[in-house]
């Protein structure tokens, strides 16, 4: 037995996604408020001298944001209502706050509610505190890779300072952020392939690997990604991956410990199933996209220490492009 | 939606047509200490992808329902007995992920072959071909095998689970426990209820590995001739739109009603599932040898890691979303049911055909409404 489709309940799933201007459904009054702006485009000069270009959200309240990749970070506090407003500036975007468990209106995925060619507030109140990100939804395996992400912190009710409310406390807080780049795609136009088109996006060929933004191997010393700390100071890194690698990292030298996973944390009283993970120095973690992982370090020896970050193919995990998909950095403690 | 199928019997160059409802519901159940008996036919199809594009498979066939990689159901304890019969060109071999090889023979070419075997410990596996390597697997010839724990299944304050009580670890007992409790309000997970019973089997398909399969070339993935480059996803067999409104597939329930989904990888991708709505927690891993292991430590998760051949079982607890202002909630200015997506996020999953998006590996969840019989 076959089931017919809809036609246009199939044409608004992918090609005709619904494009809607309304208010927020059960607006409430914010306790904090950002704002996003769709699509500008950067150019980030790789190692061999190409210039690839990448698309990010800026706030229109800071032209410093402009440059920013991945694009500036929305920070806010357990518990806060939030109100991040997407200006999609040209053609249409969404913005999913990944991991946000939201409505479905303030979720961010066309198919399911809408785009946005104009403006749309979403609304959230974010629960528990830990690592995030924000990204585009739209023809998302495109947006994505084209840039379309930034990071969302949760900090606990008191702030910065703690993992969560009562979890581990640091004095050093690093991002690392794992990226990669097939080149071929960042000449796609936005909608590329959605109607029907094969415009190739079965096929990732990464030849630039980064690291918060910034290009392998600059990576082993630009401060972006370099972690500067004391011995006995506690190091926290959150940790995203926002390449489309499996990738594998691994700190030489240095014990860490995973106290938060997908913005749940680990060793909280009152969720005795879920105990921190200690990762002996030489460990290696491996992640796949949008997978995050809060690590504490604390080093007691002075020294330069490596990570490796190494960016598998999801299928067979070969090292990608021909064994030469690796980036390093350090953590240098005095 | 259905994927439509088309099968060939004897030569897959002659194409006979035929539309069967793939029904991924299909079960037989018996208790612990009887036999139960299925029959498995291996054949060559042709299926219809998302795109409508048709495409050369293979699938195992329940000859009674004509259902293609029908799920097999058993409880612990129970003597399993399959017939299997090979109705395609080469020889081919069973298996079980988690069970020996040696329990299932070889069979030729229109041959017949009857495995037995005690089925193990509660948990979830893959059943495949395994002949060729992955290649049988990758074409089509896979299912899910699904043993259910029987009477003994209760942690000691009584909560249901999906595994025998004598291999729940304390944190699987805590996470079942609290189901029902505090974050958590509404009932425990109910195994009684087959709709908070799920299965997400995910599988790629290379139509260039497929069309050499079909020329009955000896494809070996490990030449890069060979190397896999899917142009199609699917979980449990279906694509995009076809996936997020198959009834078998997309769970559906109220706060409170948490359910219980196996998520499986008979593919040769790695996948980074994805959910959207609630985070869910991982119950169940497997070890090196293929065997269900039983997680010390339960995470809270919203993407976990589904590398080729795994099998993770995850409770999706149907929550409140609980990013949605308590003072929206419920939400009165949407409509209802809420929609979530789950999806990989190894975004080229999400094509069909190099483009399309979304309609690969992807599906959905639906919360009905804050609690059963409550209108909104």
């Amino acid at each position: 037995m076959v089931i017919a489709r809809d036609p246009a309940e199939f044409a608004a799933f992918g090609c005709d996604v619904v494009d809607r201007e309304i208010p927020t459904p059960d607006r409430q009054n914010p306790d904090i408020t950002f704002e996003r702006k769709g699509a500008n485009t950067i150019n980030i000069t790789m190692p061999d001298g190409n210039d690839v270009q990448f698309w990010n959200f800026t706030d229109p309240r800071d032209d410093s944001s402009k440059n920013m990749f991945p694009s500036k970070p929305i920070r806010v506090r357990q518990g806060q209502i939030v109100h991040s407003t997407l200006d999609a500036s040209k053609n249409q975007h969404t913005i999913h706050h990944h991991g946000m468990n939201s409505s479905t209106h303030n979720d961010g995925v066309g198919h399911v509610s809408f785009e946005v060619s104009e403006k749309y507030t979403y609304q959230f109140q974010p629960h528990s505190a830990g690592t995030y990100f924000y990204h585009c939804h739209k023809n998302t395996v495109l947006h994505f890779e084209y840039g379309m992400y930034g990071l969302l912190i949760v900090d606990p009710p008191a702030g910065p300072g703690r993992l969560f409310q009562n979890g581990p406390a640091y004095d050093v807080e690093a991002f690392w952020v794992p990226d990669d780049c097939d080149p071929r795609w960042h000449t796609l136009n936005h909608d590329a392939g959605m109607c029907g088109d094969d415009v190739g996006l079965d096929r990732f060929e990464p030849k630039y690997f980064l690291v918060t933004g910034v290009p392998a191997p600059r990576t082993e010393t630009d401060p972006r990604v370099v972690v500067n700390a004391r011995v006995g100071q506690r190091i926290l890194v959150r940790h995203l991956n926002a390449s489309y690698s499996i990738v594998y990292t691994t700190i030489e030298g240095l014990d860490a410990t995973i106290y938060g996973v997908d913005g749940r944390p680990l060793g909280h009283p009152t969720q005795p199933w879920a105990k921190p993970i200690f990762l002996p120095a030489g460990t290696t973690l491996q992640t796949c996209a949008a997978q995050r992982r809060d690590m504490i370090i604390r080093p007691t020896v002075p020294g330069r220490y490596r990570v490796k970050f190494e960016f598998r193919d999801w299928v067979g995990r070969r090292i990608q492009n021909n064994g030469a998909g690796v980036a390093y950095t350090y953590i240098n403690v005095t | 939606m259905r994927r439509r199928d088309l099968v060939a019997y004897g030569s897959a160059s002659a194409l006979t047509v035929a539309f069967v409802k793939q029904q991924y519901d299909q079960q037989a159940e018996a208790q612990t200490g009887t036999t139960i008996n299925f029959e498995l036919h291996m054949e060559e199809i042709y299926e219809e992808m998302i795109d409508g594009q048709v495409v050369y498979a293979m699938a195992y066939r329940d000859p009674v329902t004509r259902a293609i990689r029908p799920p097999l159901r058993v409880v612990r304890g129970t003597t399993v007995r399959i017939k299997l019969v090979n109705k395609t060109r080469r020889p081919r071999r069973f298996a079980i992920s988690g069970y020996a090889q040696s329990l299932f023979p070889i069979i030729p070419s229109g041959g017949t072959a009857t495995v037995r075997f005690a089925a193990g410990a509660a948990g979830s596996h893959i059943y495949h071909e395994d002949s060729e390597g992955a290649l049988g697997r990758i074409v089509g010839l896979h299912g899910a095998f699904i043993i259910l724990p029987g009477v003994d299944s209760l942690t000691p304050a009584g909560s249901p689970t999906p595994y025998q009580s004598t291999r729940l670890t304390a944190a699987l007992r805590a996470i079942f426990d609290e189901m029902g409790q505090r974050e958590f309000p509404g009932g425990k997970w109910d195994p009684s209820n087959r709709d908070r019973d799920r299965l997400w089997l995910m599988s790629a398909i290379d139509p260039a590995i497929n069309a050499a399969a079909e020329r009955g070339v000896a494809v070996d993935l490990s030449l890069p001739i060979y190397f896999f480059r899917p142009r199609y996803f699917t979980i449990n067999g279906l694509s995009g739109y076809d996936s997020a409104h198959d009834e078998a597939t997309v769970p559906k329930g109220y706060v409170g009603e948490p359910c219980l989904i196996r998520t499986m990888n008979a593919g040769l991708c790695t996948h980074g599932t994805h959910i959207h709505g609630n985070h869910v927690f991982a119950l169940s891993d497997v070890d090196s040898a293929g065997r269900c292991v039983y997680n010390t430590n339960v995470l809270s998760l919203d993407t976990w890691m589904l590398p080729p051949m795994s099998r993770k079982d995850i409770l999706l607890p149907f929550q409140r979303p609980n990013e949605i202002p308590l003072a929206a909630w419920p939400p009165r200015e949407e409509p209802w049911p809420l929609l979530y997506p789950m999806h990989c996020h190894i975004e080229m999953s999400q094509t069909a055909s190099g483009g399309q998006y979304p309609q690969g590996m992807v599906t959905h969840w639906e919360l009905l409404g804050p609690s059963r019989g409550v209108a909104v």
